[in-house]
């Protein structure tokens, strides 16, 4: 008979898997505005199709890395490569990631193929990478940019439902999870899709309008405007979705409400009610109706679709906040909870979540040092 | 207007390239997948037989019984009875083989013993949980530093005077966070309308009502009836009249307040007090029976005249 007590004090998934659907996200979103333009001829967004594009690139390497500072063994995490289980939800995502890791890849090569052979034809170490990227073929004409053109239309259709696979399954993971009444509902995967494209424009746009100022270029305004709408739509939906699911299960008052009513309004109400909602969802959602319904000046409308776009990008980490650490303070009895916030230096603590999502963008500009993201960009003067 | 038809020959090399990576994955994978690995299972069949072969590092309370027999048998008749030694001490091979001498781990601090006794919702609420700050204030501890081990012995934790388990068995005895989420105050009255449940003074009336004119009125029956769930409608019972049991509230010490309760110099208390030496053997009830409430037979709370 000898035990020692069950113990429910600590949250294991701690801020990395914040972090890790929230990256994923903007790799998802990202990847749909850059689709919008290949895919669909949205030619009012051709201003950041390919920023958005090696956007998702980039968040894309970094997406598993939360999930290996996270691991006690990252280098045991291959092994569901190697030795694949398909009854695994977590296996899946190897699989997924892997799968589009290589669409997208392909896709840079093929919508960035002229930019990458421009940069060949120089000399130096940049010039020498490009040839190896190139793979020593720099033979270029107007068939060849037919294909890639032909091939990256394809590829970017074959990336859609991808992105939506890849943060779907993400949202599968907690969806599934029928002992967590916060995580379980079928809904969880549309809600993540919706917010990971919100959260995908809110940081085109919001790095967009910082790269711009920092180089002095003329903001491109019929794709702010574009992306302003395709923004407040999707908030919209993605908002909603999440207030529906909470009505229903308040209105159904399964066993369960009793203590997600307790979870909300007590462990939750600020970063749940009060941040992601009544602040984060309210105020960008009159900002940019504002700005989709009213043709305001573009300056002011700049200022405030930046500020929406950057308050969208909080909200959705918020939503990825109170889903995963909001899940894990309810008590499996259901009779009461637990407390988690994360230290600053921690293995999985606030620094390194920090320098995790930085990072992406310090690639970003890596990247733009090898070929332009915005090649059609005007200067302000 | 570009008009030309497409050309894929510059795409050969980079399809060639991705082919030959999902070749070369193929074959890494096929040398990585261990020998064993799917036989009866997914996982390495020889994973078991390998574990098998493991050094045993936890050896069990036998292992532990060949020296400490004594501590272990006081182990066994109290609150931690069903605690293995090493849930504390760390596995104890190493400690076995250097035939005792050090490599054992001894627990320090609060946190060790909160492990299993910090106040959580997801506790039944039969199981010991400490708030710390509300147990300080109950019994006047003032000293925040004050350990658990300052008062509780950790292999006798509650001075139990029999073996728990000949203890007589009672019917359950409820407590409010076993319906209620977070409440653990089982003092507070019932509100109007709360639904009958059995109570102890539904049997105990005489006794209930005596206790509640009396100084230890604010403390709930269990705090010194130790209750022990058994099963699912009935628990041991225990009255702890061991007077270690009744100093762990009253003990005189340092890191208590002044409001705390009565704090008695122990055991000098007895000493001054004894008339003569069968006085010395005398237990805090044997005099202060009238301070916690009056005594009652078994027939009277049976409902019996």
């Amino acid at each position: 008979m000898d035990f020692v007590f069950p113990n429910e004090q600590n949250v294991t998934w701690t801020v990395m898997i914040v972090l890790y659907p929230y990256i994923t996200g903007l790799v998802a979103g990202a990847f749909i505005v850059s689709s919008l333009y290949h895919v669909f001829g949205r030619v009012e967004l051709k201003a950041v199709a390919r920023f958005s594009l090696a956007s998702a690139f980039v968040f894309l390497l970094f997406a598993p890395l939360p999930l290996l500072m996270h691991l006690g063994q990252p280098q045991r995490a291959f092994n569901i490569m190697i030795t694949p289980n398909f009854n695994s939800a977590m296996a899946g995502f190897g699989f997924i990631y892997t799968a589009y890791l290589i669409v997208v890849v392909m896709e840079i090569w093929f919508v960035m193929r002229h930019s990458f052979i421009a940069r060949a034809r120089g000399s130096g170490p940049i010039a020498w990478l490009c040839r190896v990227i190139l793979l020593g073929n720099l033979h270029e004409d107007d068939s060849t940019r037919a294909a890639d053109h032909k091939i990256a239309k394809f590829l970017a259709g074959l990336g859609i439902p991808m992105a939506c696979l890849l943060h779907g399954y993400v949202g599968f993971l907690f969806g599934s999870l029928k002992a967590n009444p916060w995580w379980s509902t079928p809904l969880m995967f549309v809600i993540f899709i919706f917010s990971a494209i919100v959260s995908g424009i809110a940081v085109l746009i919001f790095h967009y309008m910082i790269v711009a100022r920092l180089n002095g270029w003329k903001l491109d305004q019929p794709c702010v405007r574009s992306m302003t709408k395709y923004l407040w739509g999707f908030m919209i939906i993605a908002v909603s979705l999440e207030l529906l699911e909470l009505m229903s299960i308040a209105y159904k008052q399964t066993e369960e409400w009793e203590v997600l009513d307790m979870l909300i309004r007590e462990k939750l109400w600020i970063s749940y009610v009060i941040l992601q909602y009544l602040v984060f969802s309210l105020i960008p959602f009159f900002l940019l109706g504002i700005n989709s319904l009213f043709n305001l000046r573009d300056r002011i409308t700049n200022a405030m679709v930046w500020t929406a776009a950057t308050m969208l990008l909080v909200q959705v980490l918020l939503m990825r906040w109170n889903v995963v650490v909001g899940g894990q303070l309810v008590s499996k009895s259901m009779r009461g909870f637990t407390d988690y916030f994360p230290g600053l230096w921690e293995k999985e603590g606030i620094a390194v979540a920090v320098v995790i999502f930085t990072l992406p963008f310090g690639i970003l500009w890596v990247f733009n040092k090898i070929v332009p993201l915005f090649p059609d960009a005007v200067s302000r003067d | 207007m570009d008009t030309k038809p497409p050309s894929y020959r510059h795409t050969t090399r980079l399809f060639l390239v991705i082919g030959i990576a999902l070749v070369l994955a193929v074959i890494v994978r096929s040398q990585l997948v261990p020998e064993s690995f799917g036989e009866i299972g997914h996982y390495r069949a020889d994973a078991i037989e390998e574990a098998t072969q493991f050094e045993l590092r936890h050896l069990g309370r036998e292992a532990c019984a060949e020296c400490h027999d004594d501590i272990v048998d006081l182990h066994a008749k109290d609150a931690h009875a069903r605690v293995p030694c090493e849930s504390c001490h760390g596995a104890g091979a190493k400690h076995v083989a250097a035939e005792g001498d050090g490599e054992i781990h001894r627990p320090e601090g609060k946190q060790v013993c909160l492990i299993c006794h910090r106040m959580l919702a997801a506790r039944p609420g039969e199981f010991a949980q400490i708030d710390v700050e509300a147990h300080f204030a109950f019994v006047g501890v003032e000293d925040p530093q004050t350990l658990c081990v300052d008062c509780h012995s950790p292999h006798e934790p509650l001075f139990m005077d029999r073996d728990l388990r000949q203890a007589r068995l009672h019917p359950l005895i409820h407590r409010c966070r076993d319906c209620h989420i977070g409440r653990t105050d089982d003092t507070l009255p019932r509100p109007e309308g709360h639904p009958a449940i059995f109570e102890c003074d539904y049997c105990h009336a005489e006794v209930a009502a005596g206790f509640a004119e009396r100084p230890h009125n604010g403390v709930r029956c269990t705090a010194c009836h130790l209750f022990f769930k058994e099963t699912e409608s009935a628990g041991r019972i225990l009255r702890d009249s061991d007077p270690r049991f009744c100093l762990l509230c009253h003990r005189d010490a340092p890191f208590r307040s002044d409001d705390a309760p009565p704090g008695i110099d122990w055991p000098d208390h007895r000493e001054t007090m004894a008339e003569d030496d069968n006085d010395l053997d005398k237990r805090c009830i044997d005099c202060h029976q009238d301070r916690i409430h009056p005594l009652q037979t078994r027939t009277a709370a049976a409902g019996e005249e």
